[in-house]
């Protein structure tokens, strides 16, 4: 016999650990080399500005946000902002998780300690709770939004929920909480290829794009 | 071996002072985690209760549980064999053997049919009950004849208490728990690769006091099984300000840091271990600095290895994450070369392209 | 620090630095006996604290030392084995530490109190005194 806790640990940091691996490694090459193979149509005018430049630049400068739209759009940009810095120090600089990475590719960095991981994580789940209000409130938001909209901000939101209760025991047995938290990111990895969790890696490429257009036009970008 | 003397008749007549017996009870509270407030209730169970006989049966086991049970300091084994329990059937410890041997077990089931109590270390091996035999009694016929007339079975150690080693992958015995085999009786799991030996002490101590102890889902007493290592472990503040060690003998691990990156189970096993401590409250594997294997809990052997972290995924995931590199990188040449050909054909055909189109999801 | 080097015991200086390690418990134990012996004062309740119980480090064990003290009173009883009954700097706090015939320790605690149990005699014991010292009149008196 078995703790049916443990093997469900067991289960979600094998077996489907490894499907979920496979399909979001597979998914994100194989739409990555779509979209390059693809590509686009060459243009062949002579640029106005100088395009390679221009792309590789607006691939940084988009990460700050043009003048006047945090005013036009708060939630949207400091709750965008709250929930991608917190998640990423919550996953990053946790302990356990660098153990991952030292284990998968031999590279350790410095942790936090737990009282910036769990306000982190608690930043970033007020952040998308605001989103999702944002989305429903609005009326040009909420007819915007699809299923694949509420499915991305649920994802998104369990493993940190399911983490913070996980590691400070908040309730039920905690080999079990730890299982449903692996479950949780596993069900993130799933769900990446498919849906617009995509823009971790294509947003070079579509930031890339814009700015080489507008430079081959000679505008800014 | 029958109508043995009550403990207060065996006090006086080998010269043992009153207040060398509440010594006794005061340690022995202590020991079964119960408060200092119990210390009369012990002592009047203690005096009272008439000594039940104890038969121990040794399986498929290392005798790692007899060695541990032998170092307890408290209540001392030879306390409970002298003075509280009559351990009528000990492979290690009785000084009978072979024939003489059985005849004491059979003896002492006879004697106190129904009312003794039965102590098992070691796995049953189900697959060829002849992998471990007994005087030419195989294993689970000795567990299911002597089962039959105890009050009580005491599985002491992982082995007993869920297969243990022996129920390691692949398990080539087929060896299983006592409470795989048994359904019938109150079963107290007492696990551990080998258990504290004063918890293995204090639960049969408190069995003979009081009865069976509280006990969890997994059939372990909650005094000793109630806490996880992580919640009591004294290299707790230095997880929660994420200083780990990194490998073996490094800075960290000289500095006694966590040991969470070394594959330390403790999140996820529940044990005495960080308050009882072992060599009589000495130290315990992590204050010696290595992790804790998760020994109390059930296939701890299967759990992933002992030195891989909890965090990092059990299986041989890096050559899954480069076939599917290579095979998404194959797909996705062949998807964009289709969709290429697709879209030379739609050109040559001069089709169009409506608002409604850009909707459609293909 | 391997088996080969000289100096495989812990040296003074490690142990100082292990005597900061601490888990934070020793504070609010000592607050519990503080408030216990408000109660023996106003109420006449002995109360007793296992310190097996608790989860203790160097720490937290010289704070304890550091802020109860050693007292007037030093009791070594022999009784199956060693215990050792000390009454604190602070009177009405005492420790007991209890010892087995190897010499390891049993169990410790800390008991609030007038006077130990285990210092009193047992009346059984008193009882089985008596008989003793009888038979050994008797003997005196034979021998006369």
């Amino acid at each position: 016999m078995n703790n049916p806790a443990f093997d469900l640990l067991m289960w979600a940091r094998g077996p489907a650990f490894d499907i979920a691996l496979i399909v979001f490694i597979g998914g994100i090459v194989l739409r990555v080399v779509e979209i390059i193979i693809l590509g686009r149509k060459k243009d062949m005018a002579p640029p106005k500005g100088n395009p390679v430049a221009q792309g590789i630049r607006t691939i940084f400068s988009r990460s700050a946000p043009r003048e006047g739209l945090v005013k036009f759009a708060p939630i949207t940009y400091v709750g965008g902002y709250i929930f991608h810095l917190g998640f990423f120090i919550a996953f990053f600089f946790f302990a356990p998780h660098i153990a991952l990475f030292t284990d998968a590719f031999g590279v350790s960095w410095p942790a936090a300690g737990r009282v910036i991981i769990e306000s982190a994580t608690a930043l970033a789940v007020l952040a998308l709770i605001a989103l999702t209000y944002s989305r429903f409130t609005d009326p040009v938001r909420k007819a915007l939004t699809t299923f694949d909209d509420y499915v991305v901000l649920l994802l998104s939101a369990l493993p940190l929920i399911t983490g913070y209760v996980a590691v400070n025991k908040l309730f039920g047995d905690p080999t079990m909480m730890m299982a449903i938290h692996i479950l949780s990111v596993n069900a993130l990895l799933i769900a990446f290829p498919f849906t617009k969790l995509m823009h971790a890696v294509t947003f070079v490429m579509a930031r890339y794009y814009n700015g080489t257009i507008q430079g081959r036009k000679g505008a800014e970008s | 071996m029958a109508n043995k003397p009550m403990l207060s008749e065996l006090m006086k007549t080998h010269g043992i002072s009153r207040r060398a017996f509440i010594k006794y009870c005061t340690s022995l509270a202590s020991v079964m985690a119960l408060s200092p407030a119990m210390v009369p209730r012990i002592a009047e169970a203690l005096e009272n209760a008439p000594r039940p006989s104890v038969i121990w049966l040794s399986f498929q086991e290392c005798t790692g549980c007899t060695e541990a049970i032998t170092r307890s300091h408290a209540p001392t084994i030879e306390d409970l064999i002298f003075n509280a329990i009559s351990l009528d059937y000990h492979h290690t410890l009785q000084a009978a053997s072979g024939h003489a041997a059985e005849a004491a077990r059979e003896h002492a089931m006879k004697e106190h049919y129904g009312k003794y109590v039965v102590v098992v270390d070691g796995s049953i091996p189900i697959k060829d009950p002849g992998y471990s035999c007994i005087a030419g009694i195989s294993n689970l016929d000795m567990l299911k004849e002597t089962a039959a007339g105890a009050a009580a079975i005491v599985s002491v150690g992982t082995c007993a208490a869920y297969g243990g080693v022996g129920h390691a992958d692949p398990n080539p015995t087929g060896a299983v728990a006592v409470s795989e085999i048994i359904k019938d009786k109150p079963i107290i799991n007492v696990p551990g690769c080998p258990p504290i030996p004063v918890v293995m002490t204090g639960v049969l101590a408190h069995f003979l006091t009081f009865g069976i102890p509280e006990l969890d889902e997994l059939g372990r007493p909650k005094a000793f099984f109630g806490e996880s290592i992580h919640d009591r472990c004294y290299r707790r503040p230095f997880y929660d300000k994420g200083m780990f060690a990194e490998s073996f003998d490094d800075e960290g691990a000289r500095g006694g840091w966590c040991l969470y990156k070394l594959g330390c189970k403790g999140p996820t096993t529940k044990s005495a271990c960080a308050t009882v401590k072992w060599n009589n409250g000495v130290s315990f594997p992590i204050e010696a600095g290595h992790p804790c294997l998760g020994c109390t809990e059930p296939d701890f052997w299967d759990n992933g290895g002992f030195y891989k972290p909890l965090s990092v995924p059990a299986g041989d995931y890096r050559k899954l994450g480069l076939a599917a590199v290579a095979g998404g990188a194959a797909a996705g040449v062949a998807g964009a070369l289709l969709a290429k050909a697709g879209k030379a054909k739609a050109a040559k055909a001069h089709e169009t392209v409506d608002a409604h189109d850009l909707e459609k999801s293909s | 620090m391997d088996c080969n080097s000289p100096n495989t015991k812990k040296t003074s200086d490690i142990d100082d630095v292990l005597s900061f390690v601490s888990t934070g418990n020793a504070i609010p134990l000592l607050h519990e006996i503080k408030h216990a012996l408000g109660q023996l004062l106003e109420n006449n309740v002995t109360s007793t604290i296992d310190l097996g119980a608790i989860p203790f480090a160097p720490g937290d064990e010289r704070l304890l030392d550091d802020v109860l003290g050693i007292g007037e009173v030093h009791a070594a009883l022999a009784v199956m084995g060693e215990s050792h009954v000390r009454e604190t700097a602070v009177p009405g706090v005492w420790r007991i530490d209890h010892f087995d015939e190897d010499g390891e320790i049993q169990s410790r605690f800390i008991e609030i109190t007038f006077m130990p149990d285990i210092l009193k005699t047992q009346r059984t014991d008193a009882e089985t005194g008596l008989e003793t010292l009888s038979q050994r009149l008797n003997a005196l008196d034979d021998n006369r």
